[in-house]
């Protein structure tokens, strides 16, 4: 094989790559051009392997590789034997169009759904096409998941940090003590730091919060993939553990497992069912460790009494419950929905939705709902209405 | 024993054919560029399918030191590079004092007599004709800072020790990295190494892996139990979906219960070895497996 070519050809395939999205540097091109030297006339097969090793750093990106593989060896080495230079280019300028046509496709948004948002009980089977959206929002909604971490750690990692009770910190104190020519006159102590949080991500995808599915999307990507100890359940009729279509997926893959295989986007709305699902099929979800975060609007006309015997018992298990809810945007708004109303007994903080998108807003939240100043809270405030 | 410089893609096929590990092309192709380019190799994929098996045979088949790291959360940068053994500091100082031996002390007791080696500092000042192999296990279970740490150490192979200075690589170790994608790794880290992903086999490669390793095991019945892991695999409502590990552990057992014809009730019997969760567990065990075996035996 003419070397020439093959160096077009891995150039070529490289800067199509990174056209696709795949992260290919300069220096990734350098190690396949070395690799390919190490065999003497590579045949289709193996040049195939050695690009597909040095080039692909995902899983996901290994289709992509395939499809573009087949394609430029046919459009380069077919036609080069036939054209020579000029078939080259030729061909290379024919790919670019057919790529560029490729991303269009990919870009274009949905066209609006037309239909009113509303609530209902029943189920409808249907699933939903997510469009494109920024990963920006996952950026932002993971600083404020990680504050809201911070603020309500429920447990101790492994990190250390100097207290005054616990471990003897042999480090510290050998430091401390070196003063004294090694001789211990003072202990220092060590113990770990509360810095970690389980967060248990409940969301509603039914009907009424159809209009929030895109942010509900980043919201349920971040913490099944940003957070260790991370789970993500969506609800609607049923209640559905998804975090293993999210975990280690890219964002893209990540939509379309949810887009094709969730059948329960925009059905109606039972939370209690769905709630008392968690408590009684998941519970080892439920712990002291667990925050507890629930984003729905509440709009939920089923049986309140199961409602609220679920809260009470997932209150009992987790350490906190946060109930984020997208209508809580408006200024006025109080939560007497039915659902909201069973739930409000066992929440620690309610916040609106797009908080979650402002973590200066939702620090200031947290730490008022969390102070002794709950009367300034709308949490507060509803209950006291509804007891009067 | 092989020359890292001079191993051809044919020595390495033999390595693992020696260690009973059916490597595909793939599988082969990337540790040859890793040991060539001397760049990490970062493998992922589904648990129980070879991942840190690799890492074994290299070290066996090349002769040297297997040095491991298994990540886990809160794993920081000292745990993995060095610790001063403070206890036996604070007696040595104890003990030189007694005998009124105390010059250059600080320096003695700052020596490397007292320091604790960990496994990237082990792997840096490993002394032998072969660089040793080092695993970085699972990192996905590490933090992200940790992923920060191993960048630096990928890049430049030194360590430095404010008491002691800089040490360096003599030779780079062969480093082969394992993550089971439970979170998402770091551009990064991904950018600094080769890539491979190893699946679930197909039925012609499982039922090898199992004939090697289970050699005793009736060829039938082997047959039975690829083919009925690979069904189990093709269920949507399976959790955790078995891996070679379970496959093995299935042959190894029905092979100590000296059957000549595999049965839904063995099956059913043996169920611990491929359910590894009770929602799975549950779900298996309404499974018809006597007419899944008579489907294959027709």
């Amino acid at each position: 094989m003419n070397s020439n070519k093959l160096i077009v050809f891995v150039l070529s395939i490289a800067r199509y790559l990174r056209l696709k999205g795949v992260k290919v540097s300069p220096m990734d091109s350098v190690d396949a051009l070395r690799s390919l030297m190490f065999f003497e006339n590579p045949s289709r097969r193996l040049i195939y392997s050695v690009l597909k090793t040095i080039f692909v750093k995902r899983y996901e990106d290994y289709f992509i590789f395939d499809s573009l593989f087949q394609l430029l060896y046919n459009q380069i080495f077919n036609q080069q034997e036939e054209g020579g230079e000029e078939a080259i280019i030729q061909s290379l300028k024919a790919l670019d169009n057919i790529i560029i046509e490729q991303a269009m496709e990919s870009n274009q948004d949905n066209i609006n759904l037309g239909y009113k948002v509303m609530y209902s009980p029943y189920e409808s089977k249907s699933k939903r096409e997510l469009r494109i959206q920024e990963y920006k929002d996952v950026i932002y909604v993971r600083r404020s998941l990680r504050l809201l971490a911070k603020l309500l750690a429920t447990y101790k990692g492994l990190r250390y940090e100097s207290k005054r009770k616990g471990l003897i910190d042999m480090r510290r104190t050998y430091r401390k003590n070196l003063s004294y020519g090694g001789d211990i006159i003072t202990l220092m102590k060590k113990d770990r730091k509360l810095n970690k949080a389980k967060i248990l991500l409940i969301c509603d995808i039914s009907g009424s919060m159809d209009d929030h599915s895109e942010k509900l999307f980043a919201l349920m990507y971040c913490v099944a993939n940003k957070f260790h100890k991370g789970s993500t359940f969506c609800f609607s009729t049923r209640l559905l553990n998804v975090s293993d279509y999210l975990k280690g997926c890219t964002f893209e893959r990540a939509k379309e497992n949810l887009s094709e295989k969730i059948d329960i986007w925009k059905s109606g709305t039972r939370i209690g069912l769905a709630l008392s699902t968690l408590v009684n099929d998941y519970s080892t979800f439920l712990d002291q460790r667990t925050i507890m975060i629930i984003v729905s609007d509440g709009l939920d006309l089923g049986d309140a009494e199961i409602l609220k015997n679920s809260m009470k018992e997932i209150k009992r298990k987790v350490k906190y419950v946060v109930w984020f809810n997208p209508l809580a945007d408006e200024k006025d708004y109080r939560p007497y929905a039915i659902g909201m109303r069973a739930a409000l007994d066992y929440i620690d903080v309610f916040a609106p939705f797009s908080y979650l998108w402002n973590e200066k807003y939702l620090r200031k939240e947290i730490i008022k709902q969390l102070s002794n100043s709950k009367s300034k809270n709308i949490l507060f405030q509803a209950q006291k209405e509804l007891n009067v | 024993m092989y020359n890292l410089e001079s191993l051809s893609l044919e020595d390495l096929k033999n390595i693992f054919e020696q260690a009973k590990y059916v490597a595909d092309e793939n599988i082969l192709l990337s540790v040859f560029l890793s040991l060539k380019l001397k760049k990490p190799l970062l493998i992922e994929g589904e648990p129980g399918c070879g991942k840190t098996e690799i890492a074994k045979v290299l070290s066996s088949g090349l002769n040297t030191e297997l040095i491991r790291l298994q990540c886990y959360e809160g794993l920081t940068a000292s745990e993995t590079i060095y610790e001063w053994d403070y206890m036996r500091q604070l007696i040595e100082i104890k003990i030189k004092e007694a005998y009124k031996d105390t010059a250059n002390l600080e320096n003695y007791i700052f020596s490397e007599k007292f320091l604790l080696k960990r496994p990237l500092l082990k792997a840096i000042l490993h002394e032998g004709p072969m660089p040793p192999v080092l695993l970085i296990d699972e990192i996905d279970r590490a933090d992200e800072e940790f992923e920060g740490f191993l960048l630096e150490f990928l890049a430049e192979y030194q360590v430095t020790i404010p008491e002691l200075g800089t040490f360096k690589a003599k030779q780079e170790p062969i480093v082969i990295i394992t993550s089971n994608r439970t979170r998402e790794l770091g551009d990064g880290l991904r950018r600094r190494c080769l890539y491979l992903y190893i699946g679930y086999p197909n039925y012609e490669k499982e039922l090898k892996i199992v004939k090697l390793k289970v050699p005793q095991l009736n060829e039938k019945i082997s047959e039975q139990i690829v083919k009925i892991i690979s069904k189990i695999r093709e269920m949507d409502n399976i959790l955790k979906k078995p891996g070679i590990s379970e496959t093995l552990d299935l042959s190894r057992a029905v092979n100590v219960s000296n059957l000549k014809e595999l049965n839904s009730s063995t099956i059913l019997k043996y169920l611990g070895c491929i359910a590894k969760n009770p929602d799975d567990f549950s779900t298996l065990l309404k499974v018809d497996f006597s007419s899944l075996i008579s489907e294959q035996n027709k």
